[in-house]
């Protein structure tokens, strides 16, 4: 539509571009610069456009930049397929849109385009700001498109956004309800782009030296715990993550029963710990759990053969779920040969001195028990050091270069170099890696990432799995202590995973609180949650939840009703004098002295006083008081008000009988 | 013909027969105001299904949250549009009379006596041809000109058909309108001929006048006052009596007053080319400056000028025919 005339005035333009760049400026730092630059150039020169009246560009010009804009996202993501891919194309698009923008139709486009650019903020981050940006965002765009309505002229901005906002307000009731009991179902509808989970931080599906060291460094929250009761000791705070079955000579893998659910019992002792758990994503498809859980689990969730809590798809929301575990249990007493002989298998040439080693301790003494001792006994009396900057092992003999050579190491060092050992000498055993450790922080526990750490399993017979941390043997405080109390002052140890810790860490604590409580009831409600507000409202069940949604919305839809045409009332229905007249009036109707159109006040009173001159001198007063108030004086004198109002709630005129007529008859019969 | 644009017909027609034509102002009540989704309403509609899929896909709380937001606004919206039209007065003033073959415009007067400001209230005569473009505002106590075009019709006298006040604001999501049915009439004058012959002399008329009466003192009969009579032909005595004005009118000699007769056109068969003829005397004597009566079969308007007499002689053609037009 080159040369037609636009919409909207130019500030009006103006303002319809600032909203843009409102809602597209967050995006711009994940676009790549040149989608920045060209859609910022584009506004520009809509609004010189819009200044300067020029025409808009034809069509073949426009389709040529929108081709090109195209194979620009393409070429930069490989795809349109993914977050990131996505909301490059929704932001170009929207940059191309504003060189056609003129009609209504393409303000309208571009408006319904930016609310859902809106939308897309949310899925890189829901941090409690990003509420924020919804509400003004939304009251941006609603403003503008107030705007759009109402072409002709200017509208007060301040009026335009009063309206706006109490658009919204009145919409607020609404959205709470339609939040907490629009029927939410679990997990997607269908696939979750490959670059949702980028970004997020936690434990790999692999574990190589130096991984987990890398994670040690960073104080991000991996997940909350709440616990019902009493906290076990910390020592016994193992969270379990994923288990890796399969050496390559250079890093842990997960074996093949990642996927097959476990068939064997598992036998606990002692009572149960139960608490809640609030998970930050972490784009892997499992879910952390103290060592074992037991009872039942999340609904989306399942126990694997190898005991990791997995989930049906990638964690890339935070979740929250309850769960109760068992920190003494026994487990795979009765293991097919086949399955642990798999828990013994060693690439053959790999580690030489490592299994050289580990045989000589077996021909001294063949009982397991005795050479897991030895094994951690020599951690424990060789010059070994725990460190957060082990040194890089880049020997193809890995194991054998930091047993023998470097001896500085993370946990992932001495987990990997232990099972190793414990499989060149014939005893199963697998690395698992989780978290360990938690820090109190009110009445809940913060499990952050430099809390990461790998140990060990080894399978002894009629005891099943058991759990040996080597680390521990090597630096106990970190167990007892954790990472600020296991290492020197020198180490990259983050920040708030110190001991101690001055005001900075006090208020960090207090915000992570805030930020728990949004997490918990905000971000992480979901399904189960949802159930079980309505189970504690007493009303379980989706049809309970449906009936609940109809009846509220309805309830305040009728609620905005009734304030809209309040609003709206004649400027005589909100006088008061007038509303007790009225009142009056009615009674008059009903006892078949209705007024004329034509009768004023005085006019009604002399003929009700000729027609039912037992109410005359009632009649009469209240007309006088009537006339004092409304003609009298502009003001209205509350006293006479209040006393018109007493008379006319006390006058009672008796009804006439049809066979009555009130000229003939004016007392009765 | 859609569906869609089917039902509405019947829909619209089931309403409209429930009306009964109404002298204006007409003040839209609540039984009388309709409200449904606009084309962009459905569009939105189906955008925040996209957004709720998405929200559902991710279980994404702020998606969602944004999602109910906006559901929330666009079920507000329908309220806020709704009583941007109720109460609304409307009035149809005056309709200027046009030609057969020129256009009418029917100006549309929209008043309320409440207290918030309405905005872009849209006037047509069906709601299919509102153009957003026109809209209107109405600030309280105050009255906002709108309007529609009739197009070119046939001499006659019409009553104003049935047309659409309307709103969509503030989003654009709903269009609450209503339909007034005014009584309100409009007169469309013949379209003069383009072809016009000399004005016949009508015998008879010079003759019976007096000869002895001469000068501007010549009275001859007495008529209403009409706006633009000189003071000094306002017959004060009477108006004393009757309490009307009353205008003394005066034949002059000199002047030729002349008769556009209906039974002069007797060589022309069709009634409408003759209505037509006598269209373009009466502008050309007004023109003129000539007085000029008008004969019609049972109507007789004596001769005078003037913008008022003018337009007599031009309802008097409009009329000519219709049952209004005899009496």
């Amino acid at each position: 539509m080159s040369g037609a005339r636009d919409h909207m005035s130019a500030p009006k333009v103006y303002r319809v571009l600032l909203v843009l760049l409102l809602i597209a400026g967050p995006h711009m730092l994940r676009l790549p610069l040149w989608a920045s630059a060209l859609v910022i150039a584009m506004g520009i020169w809509r609004a010189l456009a819009a200044q300067r009246t020029w025409p808009m560009p034809g069509a073949l010009l426009r389709n040529l930049l929108a081709g090109l804009a195209l194979t620009g996202v393409w070429m930069q993501y490989q795809t349109l397929n993914g977050h990131h891919a996505g909301v490059a194309l929704l932001v170009v698009m929207l940059g191309m849109k504003l060189t056609e923008m003129s009609t209504r139709r393409d303000y309208l486009v571009v408006i319904y385009l930016s609310y859902f650019l809106l939308i897309t903020h949310f899925l890189f981050s829901q941090e409690m700001v990003m509420l924020l940006l919804m509400f003004a965002g939304a009251l941006a765009i609603t403003s503008v498109l107030i705007e759009v309505n109402h072409p002709q002229g200017s509208m007060p901005i301040r009026r335009n956004l009063r309206l706006a906002a109490s658009l919204m307000l009145q919409a607020a009731p609404l959205m709470l309800i339609f939040f907490l009991l629009f029927p939410r179902i679990p997990g997607p509808l269908w696939g979750i782009p490959s670059d949702a989970s980028a970004g997020l931080t936690g434990l790999s599906d692999s574990m190589e030296p130096g991984m987990i060291s890398e994670l040690g460094r960073s104080d991000e929250v991996a997940f909350r715990v709440r616990f019902d009761d009493q906290a076990p000791a910390r020592r016994e705070l193992y969270w379990r993550g994923p288990v890796f079955e399969y050496f390559n000579g250079r890093s842990w893998l997960p074996g093949p029963w990642d996927e097959q659910h476990l068939t064997s019992d598992i036998e606990f002792s002692g009572p149960p710990v139960t608490y809640e758990m609030q998970l930050e994503a972490h784009g892997k498809r499992w879910l952390l759990a103290l060592d074992l859980p037991r009872g039942p689990l999340p609904e989306s969730a399942m126990l694997s053969r190898n005991l990791v809590l997995r989930h049906k798809w990638d964690v890339i929301d935070k979740k929250l779920y309850r769960l109760a575990s068992g920190t003494r249990y026994r487990v795979d007493n009765n293991a097919s040969p086949r399955y642990l002989g798999h828990q013994r298998a060693l690439p053959t040439a790999s580690n030489p001195q490592t299994r050289e080693l580990a045989l000589s301790w077996k021909a001294r003494n063949d009982d397991p028990a005795a050479i897991i001792d030895t094994a951690l006994k020599h951690f424990a009396e060789q010059p070994f050091h725990y460190t957060l900057r082990p040194p890089l092992l880049n020997n193809q003999h890995s194991i054998d270069q930091f047993l023998f050579d470097s001896r500085r190491g993370f946990c992932e060092h001495y987990a990997s170099a232990f099972t190793f050992m414990m499989r060149a000498a014939g005893i199963p055993a697998r690395v698992v890696t989780g978290y360990q450790g938690a820090e109190r922080n009110g009445d809940y526990y913060i499990v952050r990432q430099s809390d990461a750490h790998a140990w060990s399993e080894v399978w002894l017979q009629d005891q099943g799995w058991v759990r040996i941390d080597p680390t521990a043997a090597v630096s106990p405080e970190r167990v007892e202590l954790g990472l600020g109390g296991a290492l020197p002052a020198g180490e990259p140890v983050p920040g708030l995973a110190r001991l101690g810790g001055g005001t900075l860490v006090q208020l960090q604590l207090r915000w992570d609180q805030v930020n728990a409580a949004w997490n918990r009831w905000v971000l992480a409600y979901g399904p189960e949650l949802q159930q079980s507000l309505m189970a504690a409202l007493g009303m379980p069940g989706l049809r309970a939840l449906l009936i609940t949604l109809t009846v509220l919305t309805i309830c305040s839809l009728l609620a905005v009703n009734l304030l809209v045409n309040r609003a709206q009332r004649n400027t005589l229905q909100r006088d008061p004098v007038y509303q007790v007249w009225q009142r009056f009036v009615a009674k008059l109707k009903r006892a078949g002295l209705a007024p004329l159109p034509t009768e004023g006040p005085m006019d009604l009173s002399r003929r009700v006083a000729a027609q039912r001159p037992a109410l005359a001198s009632e009649v009469e007063r209240i007309c006088q008081l009537y006339v004092r108030l409304r003609y009298a004086s502009r003001s209205i004198d509350p006293s006479l008000l209040k006393s018109l109002r007493q008379r006319v709630r006390k006058f009672r005129p008796p009804r006439l009988r049809f066979s009555e007529s009130p000229t003939s008859h004016p007392a009765g019969r | 013909m859609s569906l869609r644009q089917r039902l509405n017909q019947r829909f619209e027609n089931w309403v409209v027969s429930r009306h009964t034509p109404q002298p204006p102002p007409i003040t839209i009540r609540r039984g009388r105001c309709y409200i449904l989704p606009t084309r962009p309403g459905y569009v939105f509609a189906l955008m925040l299904l996209a957004m709720l899929l998405g929200a559902m896909n991710y279980s994404n709380s702020l998606a969602f949250a944004l999602t109910f937001l906006l559901a929330g606004m666009a079920m507000v919206t329908m309220h806020h549009t709704n009583a941007n039209l109720l109460k609304l007065r409307v009035h149809i003033a005056h309709i200027p009379s046009v030609h057969a073959g020129d256009p009418v415009w029917v100006p549309v007067q929209l008043s309320h006596a409440t207290a918030k400001t309405r905005y872009s209230l849209l006037c047509g005569l069906s709601r299919g041809g509102l153009s957003p473009d026109s809209a209107v505002d109405c600030a309280p106590d105050e009255s906002a000109t709108t309007g529609f075009e009739i197009a070119a019709q046939a001499r006659g006298v019409y009553r104003v058909p049935r047309f659409t006040v309307a709103t969509e604001f503030p989003l654009g999501l709903f269009q609450a309108w209503s339909w007034i049915t005014a009584n309100s009439e409009y007169l469309v004058y013949p379209k003069p001929a383009a072809q016009t012959r000399p004005i016949p002399p009508v015998f008879g008329e010079h003759g019976k006048r007096s000869g002895a009466q001469s000068g501007r003192d010549d009275f001859s009969h007495l008529r209403d006052y009409q706006h633009g009579d000189a003071l000094r032909t306002i017959h004060w005595k009477r108006y004393g009596h009757t309490g009307r004005l009353t205008v003394k009118t005066f034949a002059d000699p000199m002047d030729e007053s002349l008769w556009l007769d209906w039974s002069s056109l007797s060589d022309m068969r069709d009634a409408e080319t003759r209505l037509s003829q006598l269209c373009r005397w009466v502008l050309d004597a007004e023109n003129g400056h000539q007085a000029y009566g008008l004969r019609l079969p049972g109507v007789e308007l004596p001769p005078s000028r003037g913008a008022a007499h003018r337009q007599q002689c031009l309802e008097q053609l409009a009329r000519f025919g219709s049952a209004e037009g005899r009496t």
